[in-house]
């Protein structure tokens, strides 16, 4: 299972790397590679030219803004695992981090890679899609920045251009009510179903509340029936029960070999009247 | 721009303290770089798609796994394999304890299991047994069923933390 | 019943242990450790290619066009051959097993005008790399017209579309017999209880691939061949008879190699291509699988069906068994066990257990289905006949109103020797003790009451038994008794230095259980030596000893048998020149601990160095008439079929909300006779539950209604990792064989025969509260989820707590 052929280059500006990949329509970033290794192993992805982010100077940052935390594409899973600002301001990253394949995945996968890579069962998508974040990118046509709601279109898809290089994604630290539940076989495994669930507690009410769903669903997705319960009561009234079953009748589960969508829409059912119960008592 | 892109490149790396060179395809992983261009096989390749664990090296300390990284990615970096750990012609006290509690069989995930086991001792020389276990659950055996992996594991442990008192005195 | 003439290699000498019976750190593991193993992947030759598969796309298709040229043509390739280019050199491997109703099959070595199967083998590509072969392989022309593929192993064995033309009917087995009057059994019987079994696809999926290397050398007509097969003489017979090289200039190479299990017990299209193209070429060419390839063209295990039935008398003895096995064979027979290994296996070999059951009766069908073919894998049928008896018992102590311990106290065998129906002794066994030790073990009241407390709590454990007797060392014997013709013999070469040392060969090549350990304690004790003065060689080279396969639990008691015999050639050489140096009688000497030494006068001793070194230089120190050769071979063959017995007891708790499986732990006891290595023995049970937990609940190989298989990387064929693996409790009984050397019975295959059993009947004891009772392998979230949600849950306050 080899690669097949393609041409390398690591540049040492950001400019230089939008430059590269604008250069060619098939050229694709290379950042952890943990999710683009696999791909081309199996011959599933053949690129035209890889540009290698590791020596752009800036992207592997976590910098505090005071309500939220912008941390660059480069920073890994594991140096979010280790960071104590993250476990201070963002514990539902800290919290999520760890259900991230194995260490030795997290000491090379980033962030920006798996949130580029849109993977309906990776966990970054749900959780960057429940806290409203939002991901800052660069192409031939200047920098943008992109909303959560408005990124995750698709499997594998978002709306990052062909030329577009995701470089921060900045997480609004205020939503100190959260869930994160996962299903997930083994240690590591890709979760069968993801629900996080985000809010910010005010007088016993939970103000805007996110509900988003993976693993479980074709493409991420937030759960609107779910946030109407939660944000029209009081926390101490929402049954978790109530919540699983709008949850369950919203979604339209996938189905495979690891789980058929009725099995799949049960355990959205579960995970999120877990999320409602760990809401509410964190509240 | 600055460089072309290349489908061949010159790469450079220290493996095991051993500065090696090649000319190589941008393709070619740092796996089979490290196995027949650095010409070190103790490193081996069970799945080539990032699961088994087997291909695990240390990058700059870190555990790796070097079916997923290219050799060009490692241009300037530190490479530590199983050929590093033995001490002279001693089997280092890792090597050791997994001899003892017979963690290994046909051997050929070990080299995985040990670096990954060395990158988590060398970060913290008392893990808790669910920092054994994470570390451990992220590469494959056939034959042990695990236990006497993590009882090898807890042995160095142990023994680590004696020899550290030593020095103490 | 046909029984073995009596032969001198059969018996074997009394060794008194010193070593066996010892946890001796294995000598394979300082290499291993410090990444000096040699696996195939690791060896290289001057000059050598590397090949790469082109493996069809299909399930069942028709070749309407296949075009060589653009890869040909392709960088860095040597040669690309078709099935066209091969089959004048070898029309295909037959597979089949010499039993009533097994229709041989033809393996193309590359698929000619059609594939049956998706990764079946259609063009080989050499090139002066594996990526370079692969560049070029994906230049393929082809086209197919395809056809139905059969996926459904009742629907192809009952008739319909033809997946191999070779079977018309769909069926490459088909045989049955019955011992005694089963159909009075049932007739008579008080109640009988019934069930359909199915244990699933799987893969051995060893951690090291399959690899294969070439070398034929024109000029003096030698090939050479590496493999990491556990086969190697019989594959060098197979060179020689299938492709004409001269026998006298083959040899096989065995390699460290990383697991077999089975799979690499085979002989492969891809084993017998390479020595062609190495011919072709005048260049060595090395394949190494990769781990797709090995998911899917690997030989496939273990799926069946099994149909049993226990006809019980008012008392709940059972007074006879029927079992009708049909297994999913794939595609060909794959040679040498052929489809037969799975439901032949599951039906013949030991068809009561371990219950005293006087009469039975059994079917065995293959069908052919447009899949891998299947193989081997650890414990073969046994895992399903074992699983369907040993579930089936659990299903009729819920009939009866017994626990699974007194049911089958109730009905095991008690005393030995002791003939099953077919006629086959079993001379000696521990099946009512193993019962006993589990019992304790698990503590089984507290586990009772702790069921019933969490119970209450919401919270679904579970305790599931499986007892076992298992068929090992596998020998001539194992072979005649059951029906069978095959010719089993293996050698071993033992040879004492001048310095008192020994060197060792055995025929057998070792994949990770310690054999050149354990045959390093058998020597010692043989020749009276220290263990560590033992130098062993496993089948290296098909140029030293024979050997008949690493396969079937014998390497440990065919081996040893061998050494021990070898040795004892030896040790009496020493003897003879000790006796006369120490001027006593030969038969009052004694070797131990390195000494020869006077038996009852003390003082009156020398090293065994001594000896040696005056057998090798000091003619004054011979008796008459003495050859001093200190070299000897000699076979060994069991003169009777040999079975280890044991019991797993598995501890589950379900999850209702998810329907996983939280394996808690395994308690083991395992009689395999006398043990050479406890850590080597209770590794290989540690190993093989796993695998058999696996089998059970987290692999499956999936394939779609059109044949194309769904499970390709280890992605989606999740072995077990770490945080799902349970501790374990293992217990060792001991009831020696009493014709093996030293006692020793064999072992390796019992806890993928028979955990699976354990862990259904674990989960459906979990269930219990449910009403629902499983019988289909794997044990997916989804059918525990669906189980326990079921309209027939019991209702639990805690399920609808907030």
């Amino acid at each position: 299972m080899k690669p097949p052929k393609f041409r390398y280059v690591a540049p040492r500006t950001l400019d230089d790397a939008v430059a590269h990949l604008a250069s060619d329509l098939d050229a694709k970033v290379l950042s952890g590679g943990q999710s683009l290794m696999p791909l081309l192993a199996m011959r599933l992805a053949a690129p035209s030219v890889l540009v290698d982010l590791q020596h752009v100077p800036g992207l592997g940052n976590i910098e505090d803004e005071g309500t939220s935390l912008l941390i660059g594409a480069r920073v890994t899973h594991r140096e979010i695992e280790r960071s104590a600002v993250i476990a201070e301001r963002l514990p539902i990253l800290s919290s999520a981090v760890v259900h991230i394949a194995h260490p030795q995945i997290r000491s090379r996968g980033t962030l920006g890679g798996s949130t580029a890579h849109a993977d309906p069962s990776g966990e970054w998508p749900t959780i960057l899609l429940a806290l409203g974040a939002t991901m800052h990118a660069v192409s031939p046509r200047g920098r943008r920045t992109i909303e959560a709601d408005e990124f995750f279109v698709g499997p594998f898809t978002s709306t990052l251009a062909e030329d577009e290089i995701l470089t921060h994604v900045s997480v609004p630290a205020t939503r100190t009510a959260w869930s994160f539940q996962e299903a997930a076989v083994k240690k590591g495994d890709y979760g069968l179903a993801l629900v996080a669930a985000t809010g910010i507690p005010r007088d016993g009410v939970l103000l805007d509340p996110r509900v988003a769903v993976g693993a479980a669903v074709g493409s991420v997705r937030r759960l609107a029936e779910v946030e109407r319960l939660l944000a029209e009561v009081p926390m101490t009234d929402v049954t978790a029960d109530e919540a699983a079953v709008a949850a369950a009748a919203s979604i339209d589960p996938i189905s495979d070999i690891h789980g058929n969508s009725e099995y799949r829409r049960k355990l959205v059912a579960s995970l999120v009247r877990r999320a409602v119960r760990e809401l509410r008592n964190g509240a | 721009m600055s460089i072309t892109p290349e489908e061949r490149l010159d790469v450079s790396m220290t493996i095991n303290g051993r500065r090696y060179r090649a000319t190589v395809e941008a393709r070619r992983t740092l796996a089979d770089f490290i196995r027949e261009d650095a010409q070190l096989p103790g490193t081996k390749l069970g799945c080539e798609h990032g699961v088994c664990g087997a291909c695990t090296v240390l990058l700059d300390d870190l555990p790796a796994r070097s079916c997923l990284t290219l050799a060009v990615q490692a241009e300037g970096r530190h490479i530590r394999t199983v050929e590093s750990l033995a001490d002279g012609h001693e089997l280092n006290p890792l090597q050791r304890a997994f001899r003892e509690q017979h963690g290994l069989q046909c051997g050929f995930c070990t080299a995985g299991f040990l670096m990954t086991a060395t990158a988590l001792l060398e970060e913290n020389a008392s893990p808790s047994r669910e920092d054994i276990v994470e570390t451990v659950a992220g590469s494959l055996c056939r034959c042990t069923g695990y236990q006497t992996i993590v009882s090898a594991i807890e042995q160095a442990v142990a023994e680590g933390q004696i020899d550290t008192k030593g020095d103490d005195q | 019943m046909k029984k073995l003439d009596s032969h001198q290699h059969m018996r074997t000498p009394v060794v008194a242990a010193r070593s066996v019976g010892t946890r001796v750190l294995r000598s394979e593991d300082p290499r291993l450790l410090t990444g000096r193993g040699e696996f195939i992947a690791d060896i290289d030759l001057p000059r050598q290619l590397h090949v790469a598969f082109v493996r069809s796309p299909v399930a069942h298709a028709r070749i309407t066009n296949l075009d060589l040229a653009a890869i040909r043509d392709a960088d860095g390739v040597a040669l690309a051959w078709s099935g066209k280019d091969v089959a004048p050199f070898c029309e295909g491997l037959v597979g089949e097993m010499a039993v009533e109703g097994c229709v041989p099959t033809t393996m193309p070595l590359l698929a000619v005008d059609e594939v049956l199967y998706v990764g079946e083998p259609v063009a080989v590509v050499v090139a002066d790399s594996r990526y370079a072969a692969e560049d070029a392989c994906e230049l393929i022309d082809w086209d197919f017209e395809e056809l139905p593929a059969v996926t459904n192993m009742d629907a192809a064995a009952a008739g319909g579309p033809v997946a191999n033309p070779q079977l018309p009917d769909n069926l490459g087995l088909n045989g049955s017999a019955s011992f005694g009057d089963v159909t009075a059994a049932f007739d008579q019987a008080h109640q009988v209880v019934e069930g359909r079994f199915y244990t699933c696809r799987v893969s051995a999926a060893p951690m090291e691939t399959r690899g294969v290397i070439a070398d034929y050398e024109w000029a003096s007509k030698a090939l050479r061949l590496w493999s990491n097969t556990q086969m190697p003489h019989y594959l060098k017979y197979m060179l020689t008879a299938y492709l004409g090289f001269p026998e006298q200039s083959v040899e096989v190479i065995t390699p460290d190699t990383g697991g077999g299990f089975g799979m690499k017990a085979h002989v492969y299209p891809e084993e017998m291509l390479l020595p062609l193209l190495a011919r072709e070429l005048g260049r060595p060419v090395k394949w190494i699988e990769d781990r797709r390839e090995n998911l899917i063209a690997g030989a496939h295990a273990h799926e069946q069906y099994v149909d049993i039935a226990y006809a019980l008398d008012s008392d709940g003895k059972i007074t006879g068994v029927r079992t009708d096995a049909l297994g999913d064979g794939g595609a060909y027979h794959m040679p040498p066990w052929s489809m037969a290994v799975e439901p032949w296996c599951a039906a013949v070999m030991t068809p009561t257990g371990i219950y005293d059951v006087p009469v039975a009766a059994y079917t065995y069908k293959a069908a052919a289905t447009n899949k891998t073919p299947i193989g081997a894998y650890r414990g073969v049928g046994y895992m399903a006949g074992t699983f369907a008896r040993e579930c089936l018992a659990d299903d009729a102590a819920r009939a009866l109103g017994m626990s699974p311990f007194e049911f089958r106290r109730h009905n095991v065998v008690r005393e030995f020797p002791w003939t099953n129906p077919q006629g086959i002794v079993y001379q000696e066994g521990s099946w009512l003790q193993t019962i006993d030790a589990l019992e304790e073990m698990v503590d089984y009241p507290a586990f009772l009451r702790r069921q019933a407390e969490m119970r209450e709590q919401g919270r679904y454990i579970g305790l599931g038994l499986s007892c076992f007797v298992e068929s090992s060392g596998e020998s001539t014997a194992t072979s005649l008794e059951h029906g069978l013709g095959d010719i089993y013999h293996d050698t071993a070469t033992v040879r004492l230095n001048p310095n008192g040392t020994a060197n060792v060969t055995i025929g057998l090549s070792a994949q990770g259980q310690g054999l050149a350990t354990t045959m390093a304690q058998m020597a010692a004790d043989t020749l009276g030596i220290k263990v560590e003065d033992v130098s062993v060689q496993t089948a290296r080279s098909t140029s030293h000893a024979y050997g008949s396969g690493t396969i079937g639990s014998r390497g440990a008691v065919i081996a040893g048998g061998a050494v021990a015999r070898a040795a004892d050639v030896v040790r009496e050489k020493v003897r003879q020149v000790a006796a006369h140096m120490l001027e006593a009688s030969t038969d009052d000497i004694e070797l131990v601990d390195g000494h020869a030494s006077v038996k009852g006068v003390s003082n009156s001793s020398l090293s065994i160095a001594d000896v040696a070194t005056a057998i090798y230089f000091d003619i004054d120190s011979w008796p008459e008439d003495f050859e001093p050769s200190l070299e000897a071979t000699q076979a060994y063959d069991p003169s009777q079929a040999m079975f280890s017995n044991g019991g797993h007891a598995i501890l589950v708790e379900l999850d209702a909300e998810t329907g996983f499986v939280r394996f808690e732990k395994v308690f083991s006891v395992e009689d395999c006779g006398t043990v050479i290595n406890p850590n080597i023995v209770e590794g290989q049970i540690r190993g093989g539950v796993l695998q058999g937990i696996g089998a059970s609940v987290f692999e499956e190989l999936a394939y779609d209604e059109s044949g194309q298989i769904l499970t390709t990387t280890f992605l989606d064929y999740g072995l077990p990792t770490m945080d799902v693996a349970p501790p374990f409790e293992i217990h060792h009984l001991e009831t020696p064989s009493s014709h093996s050397a030293s006692g020793v019975k064999g072992m390796g295959e019992s806890g993928l025969i028979a955990a699976p059993a354990a862990v259904l009947n674990a989960v459906n004891d979990a269930l219990s509260p449910f009403g629902v009772v499983l019988r289909d392998l794997p044990l997916t979230p989804e059918k525990l989820l669906g189980a326990m949600s079921g309209a027939n849950a019991a209702p639990s306050s805690a399920l609808s707590r907030d």
